[in-house]
Parts: C-alpha cells; sequence; structure tokens
C-alpha cells in the first residue's frame, strides 16, 4: 500500500507541484524539531531542514516508492544531521557536550507555564543533548515522530533488534539523568 | 542480585506498541502480579509523557520564504512560485526595461511571447498601480524576481 505522502511525492513527479508545497508544508514542523536536537543548533536545524527538501525536490524525476515516505525523508535528515555533527566536531564549531540550551527555547516562554514542568523541560532537552548521536535519534524517531521500530531500523541501517537495544540505552540515560531532579 | 524478570525487554515496546497482540496481553497479564515490572513501566511511561511533551521548535517567521529563494537558486526544476511569478512580471520587467518610469505610468499593453504559447492572443495590462503594489510589496517578492532578471539576461523575453 502506498501512503498518502508517497501518493502526494508521486503527484509531484508527475508535473504538480502543489503536491511538493504540500509535502513542504506538512514535514517542515517534523523535520525542523527533529534536526533541532540533533545538532543542538536552531539555525543550522533550519538550514539542513532546507537541505532535505531541496534534496527531496530534486530526487523527483527519479522517485519510486520504496518505503513509506517519511521513511525517506527522516532517513535523508539522520543522515544529514549526522553528517554535521562529524563536520562540526571535525572544525569544532560547537562544544561537544552543548552546555547551552537556550538555543532550542522560544525566547517568548508562556508566562503561565508551571515551573515544574519547565524544569523538567530543560533538564530533558540537556539530557537528551548529551545522549550519544544514534542513541538520540532512535529515540527522537519514535518517541517524537511516532516512527515504528522496523522504520527506525531502515532510516538508521540498523535491525530491529538494534533499534531496542538503543533506546533501551537511550532512556537508561535520560532516567538517570533526570533522577537528579526534584519533584 | 536476583534474575531481571523475563518481562523487563519487553515494557519499552509494549509503550511504543510494537508488540504482537498475544505478547501484549502476556506482559499485560505480567504486570498484575510483578510490582517490579508495574513501577518500571510507570517509570517509562512517565518518561514517554515527558517526551512527548517537549515545546515545538517554530522555524522563524522567514523560513518559507528564503526555502524557496534557495530552490530557485539550487533546483534542477523551476518551483511553481517562481512560475507563477514569472507569468505575472516578465510584462512587467520588460516596461521598466523599455521606457523607465514615464512607460511605468502610462497603461502599457503587451503582447506576451513565451515558447509555451506559440501563438498568442491574450494581453497583459500593467499599470503603475500595479508597479507601486509590488514596490510596496514584500522583499521576499524582490528577491524572487531578482532572480529571474539574472536568469532572463541569459535569454531573450
Ligand atoms: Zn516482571
Amino acid at each position: 500500500m502506498i501512503d498518502d505522502d508517497a501518493q502526494l511525492m508521486l503527484a509531484f513527479k508527475a508535473g504538480d507541484r502543489r503536491a511538493f508545497e504540500t509535502l513542504f508544508e506538512r514535514y517542515t514542523p517534523r523535520l525542523l524539531n527533529f534536526l533541532a536536537r540533533m545538532v543542538r543548533d536552531r539555525e543550522r536545524a533550519e538550514e539542513l531542514t532546507q537541505d532535505v527538501f531541496v534534496r527531496v525536490y530534486n530526487a523527483a524525476p527519479r522517485y519510486e516508492v520504496r518505503a513509506k515516505f517519511s521513511t525517506w525523508v527522516f532517513g535523508i535528515a539522520h543522515n544529514l544531521a549526522l553528517n554535521d555533527l562529524d563536520r562540526a566536531y571535525r572544525k569544532r564549531e560547537r562544544p561537544l557536550l552543548p552546555g547551552d540550551q537556550r538555543a532550542l527555547r522560544d525566547p517568548n516562554p508562556d508566562p503561565d507555564e508551571r515551573i515544574a514542568a519547565r524544569q523538567l523541560g530543560e533538564a530533558l532537552e540537556a539530557a537528551l543533548a548529551k545522549l550519544p548521536e544514534r542513541q538520540r535519534s532512535a529515540l527522537l524517531l519514535r518517541s517524537e515522530q511516532g516512527l515504528g521500530y522496523q522504520q527506525i531500523g531502515q532510516v538508521m541501517g540498523a535491525s530491529v533488534s538494534g533499534v531496542k537495544s538503543l533506546l533501551h540505552r537511550a532512556r537508561e540515560s535520560l532516567l538517570s539523568e533526570l533522577k537528579e531532579i526534584p519533584e | 542480585m536476583t534474575a531481571r524478570c523475563s518481562y523487563r525487554e519487553e515494557l519499552i515496546p509494549y509503550l511504543d506498541l510494537e508488540l504482537d497482540p498475544n505478547a501484549r496481553r502476556a506482559l499485560e497479564s505480567h504486570l498484575v502480579e510483578c510490582e517490579g515490572c508495574s513501577e518500571e513501566i510507570e517509570r517509562q511511561r512517565a518518561l514517554s509523557e515527558a517526551l512527548a511533551s517537549l515545546p515545538q521548535v517554530e522555524p522563524a517567521a522567514d523560513f518559507a520564504a528564503r526555502f524557496w529563494a534557495r530552490l530557485a537558486r539550487e533546483s534542477d526544476m523551476e518551483p511553481r512560485p517562481v512560475a507563477r511569478l514569472r507569468e505575472w512580471l516578465s510584462p512587467l520587467r520588460l516596461a521598466i526595461g523599455l521606457g523607465g518610469a514615464a512607460a511605468v505610468t502610462a497603461a502599457v499593453l503587451l503582447l506576451m511571447r513565451t515558447p509555451a504559447d506559440p501563438d498568442p492572443d491574450w494581453s497583459i495590462v500593467v499599470d503603475a498601480e500595479s508597479y507601486e503594489l509590488l514596490e510596496e510589496g514584500d522583499l521576499e517578492l524582490l528577491e524572487v524576481l531578482e532572480i529571474l532578471e539574472e536568469w532572463d539576461s541569459s535569454e531573450d523575453i
């Protein structure tokens, strides 16, 4: 069965430019959130999100449905994120372990937001940022983007049991970091 | 240390909706009688909820505009919004090119000739009003216009 988004991509391939605009609108928030938490730099995440769409756009003539559309798109995003982290590491652009999570935060936070929730959110962002890249990617793809284990395996080039193991280790690290937070 | 309960490995897949029906039923029966797994699954469930409620990262206000402009520069094909603008703006640019302000303030009647339409029988009127609209218009439009100008410098209108 061909999913809705793959259907749109086929329509775009056949010349319907509006189908691409729909995919752009539909996937911008998802890709941006995923990439921002992967590379821990909001502006860079915007560039990478655009990189993904440029690739999708240019790949249209050769596009064939081999997997879910989201698997393909997040596969591109995952690879771009890992390449970017390698590049940043070589150039020492960003600290290996980020101390500053403000880059990701809303500059105008809701004043009613409960302090406890915000503290938990901040601690969680910080703990996420410290995770090894592949654990972080697997966890974000599952818990933020709703991809299934098999899909995540295809995105990352891992087996389902490999994905399970990445998720297990990621969650253990997060929970032990968050234990430090007072209730 | 006692051996870990054999169901432990299934708690996260359970929360992630990855268990098949038989495994799910077996785990749910087990959770009723195993305190350790019940506590662990609550811990993991709380984490799932916290992950699900992370704030959304919003794109900058000009994100889409920057993307379409970039696509016009980098893509192999001509994107739709640019194609649309090109249709609107071609006669206008010709008018500006021909006679500057005078040509623009006068209403200009143009016959368009495009490769896709070798036998044009339609016309477009461009007047000062639409030029002013463009001037007041957003930067995005002007940016795309500039890109079109570059492209068109190498081809006949
Ligand atoms: Zn148990």
